[in-house]
């Protein structure tokens, strides 16, 4: 037995359960935490209501006037809970960035820093807990509004079940990018302003306004290869109109997308932890 | 053994110096100067296991630098340090499970949750065996006397409240040493007591070693037994708190505001010219105080009167019961001398000593600079 405990691979395991129980634990405080201002969450959602309402006025009026039921293969009923999807992604955002900000620079990331977990963990998990309470939120707000303006969707069951899949990575995503950028706080003043170039450049390129299919060449291909286009086309596109082969590819995408994000972050925060200049002393 | 020793450890910070105005900006943009800061010139020194450490020193001398080396969240430029036989910033991790930090001015509980939420969560964060963990959980809620606000979200806590809850958070996993950064400051004077005597209590109860910083007096006094005064990131003092009390901390400072006009209380000494307290002091309670002699007036207006009380030649409570004696006192306060006026009592000891050397510093193996010694 006593073999057994002192073996490598029970080590392992059992620190991985540590781990796992570890963070699934920041998760759910943080999704307690979220909780406690849900009504916040709640108006700033409203907000799905008058942008769903004005893009799917405009692309009526666009299918309308061209003459058309389907635009590369979006009805309007696709177009307006596309908009919702994408929409309902974008709006969860929480701001990571001025969080690992604030962190670096009061120095409470002194009480972190001296725990027995990783800090890129600690934040994964409370980003992941703050981002699914808005995600639920805008989800449900977004829905009753797609369901009034142009009834049931057609999704089908392969979409529902990749779409969790492809919205954790894209989620994963933008928490790499997001936390990245939070971390040149230790090189710079100001992080907020990079942050804000890539949210626009998400929202953009990313295909929140309309499928990135439906873009004129040599954009659509642009768009289509720039990581954005995982966080927000993809996913919404996944629920949609499931294709296998585009699933699959962009599954492809946002691993490769994940992978050198991933590897651009622990290197920077590697060199960054090196710098810690807490205030006070 | 020492459960923490500390070998000319040093941290210089580089700091981007930005001239004024304009013109100041963009040079510095387009150039940028960088200044490099010595936060803790080598320092040396070792803590016993169960010891009560004050870690003292004015704003910027150096002390939570010293923590967050010793918690391994700092790198130092040079030096080492060994923290229950760790070297802290390279196996933070390790250590991490046998050691607790709290700041004064930072806050670990979740500001929307009930400090229940961030206890249970910490069990999972230190790998607490969960039925340990609830059975350490009521005790500790049990000594803190925090069961009222387990369930009350930590943001209507008021900041005694909080840091007790703060103190019991960072004890779930039972610590061997404790590192506590300005743990009273901002709180009310009960609420500091109560945070005091639960240090002292904590001490007594687990035998945890305390690593206290702070600049107020008062928590020096009161919780430790041991003092490193540091200033400029060099120690200047390493003493018991006993010879600190006796030699730098004697001064106190007593404003009171009293019914009769503060000039009754006073006479002009016709030798100096300066006002002293003429009050007979009842020698019953302290037969060996004749006169007051110990006692300087700082500050007399209306009915206003702000005395310095050397307390080695003249303890207070004679003085103040001699004050009582002719008139009744509406309000009082007693404070110790501000950390800034310890330092410069330090220093002019040493200097009086001859043992300053040639940039005014005080040597690092400070214990001779005791007065009187």
């Amino acid at each position: 037995m006593e073999a057994i405990s002192r073996s490598p691979m029970y080590r392992a395991r059992r620190a991985l359960n540590f781990s796992l129980q570890k963070y699934a634990a920041i998760m759910r405080v943080s999704i307690a935490n979220n909780l406690a201002y849900v009504m916040e969450v709640l108006f700033r959602a409203l907000m799905l209501v008058v942008l769903v309402f004005v893009l799917g006025q405009l692309w009526t009026t666009t299918y309308a006037t061209r003459g058309v039921t389907t635009l590369n293969g979006f009805s309007i009923s696709d177009m307006v809970w596309y908009l919702v999807i994408a929409e309902t992604i974008a709006m969860s955002l929480p701001q990571l960035t001025r969080r690992i900000d604030q962190d670096v620079r009061s120095g409470q990331l002194a009480y972190l820093l001296g725990r027995p977990c990783n800090y890129v963990f600690y934040n994964f998990a409370q980003y992941l807990g703050e981002r699914l309470v808005r995600l639920a939120i805008n989800g449900v707000v977004g829905a009753v509004v797609a369901l009034i303006f142009v009834g049931l969707p057609h999704f089908t069951w392969m979409g529902i079940v990749a779409w969790p899949l492809v919205t954790l990575f894209a989620l994963s995503i933008d928490f790499v990018a997001y936390f990245s950028i939070g971390l040149l706080a230790f090189w710079t003043e100001e992080t907020s302003s990079f942050a804000l170039i890539f949210n626009r450049l998400t929202l953009v390129l990313g295909g929140v306004l309309a499928p990135i299919t439906i873009f004129p060449e040599p954009l659509r291909s642009i768009a289509l290869i720039l990581p954005f286009s995982t966080i927000l086309y993809g996913p919404s596109r996944t629920l949609v109109h499931f294709e296998l082969d585009q699933f699959v590819l962009l599954v492809l995408h946002q691993v490769i997308t994940l992978v050198v994000g991933g590897v651009i972050l622990l290197v920077m925060y590697q060199v960054a932890i090196r710098r810690v200049n807490i205030n006070g002393g | 053994m020492s459960i923490i020793e500390v070998e000319a450890l040093a941290k210089t910070f580089k700091t981007r110096e930005r001239a004024a105005g304009l013109s100041g900006s963009l040079h510095s943009f387009i150039a940028p100067r960088y200044r490099q800061r010595e936060a803790v010139k080598p320092i040396s020194f070792s803590l016993e296991p169960g010891e009560l450490l004050a870690f003292i020193g004015p704003n910027g001398a150096g002390k939570s630098t010293t923590i967050k080396m010793l918690t391994g969240i700092l790198y130092p430029t040079s030096g080492k340090a060994s923290v229950l036989g760790l070297t802290p910033w390279q196996q933070r991790r390790k250590l991490s499970f046998r050691i607790a930090s709290v700041y004064g001015q930072k806050s670990q509980l979740w500001y929307h949750l009930p400090p229940q939420d961030t206890f249970d969560l910490l069990a999972r964060i230190y790998e607490l065996d969960m039925a340990e963990y609830r059975k350490r959980r009521s005790f500790l809620v049990e000594v803190f006397d925090i069961e009222d606000y387990m369930r009350t979200p930590a943001r209507k806590l008021s900041l005694g409240e909080r840091m007790r809850c703060e103190l019991a958070a960072a004890l779930l996993h039972k610590p061997s040493v404790i590192f506590l950064d300005e743990p009273t400051i901002g709180l009310d004077v009960i609420a500091k007591q109560r945070i005091r005597d639960l240090i002292g209590h904590l001490q007594v109860e687990e035998g945890v070693t305390v690593f206290l910083t702070s600049h107020d007096a008062g928590d020096i006094e009161q919780v430790c037994r041991r003092a490193i005064v540091i200033n400029h990131g060099e120690i200047i003092l390493d003493a018991p708190v006993a010879k600190l009390k006796r030699d730098y901390l004697k001064v106190k400072t007593v404003d009171l505001l009293l019914e009769e006009p503060a000039h009754t209380l006073l006479k002009t000494d016709s030798n100096t010219g300066k006002q002293r307290l003429s009050v007979q002091l009842p020698t019953s309670i302290h037969e060996e105080i004749q006169d007051t002699e110990g006692v300087q007036v700082l500050k007399a207006k209306g009915h206003g009167l702000k005395l310095a009380i050397d307390t080695s030649r003249t303890p207070l409570e004679p003085v103040i019961a001699a004050v009582m004696q002719h008139c009744h006192i509406l309000d009082m306060t007693i404070a110790d001398p501000p950390m800034e006026e310890i330092i410069a009592t330090i220093y002019g000891q040493a200097s009086r000593d001859g043992n300053v050397n040639g940039n005014d510093h005080v040597p690092v193996d400070a214990e001779p600079l005791t007065a009187g010694e």
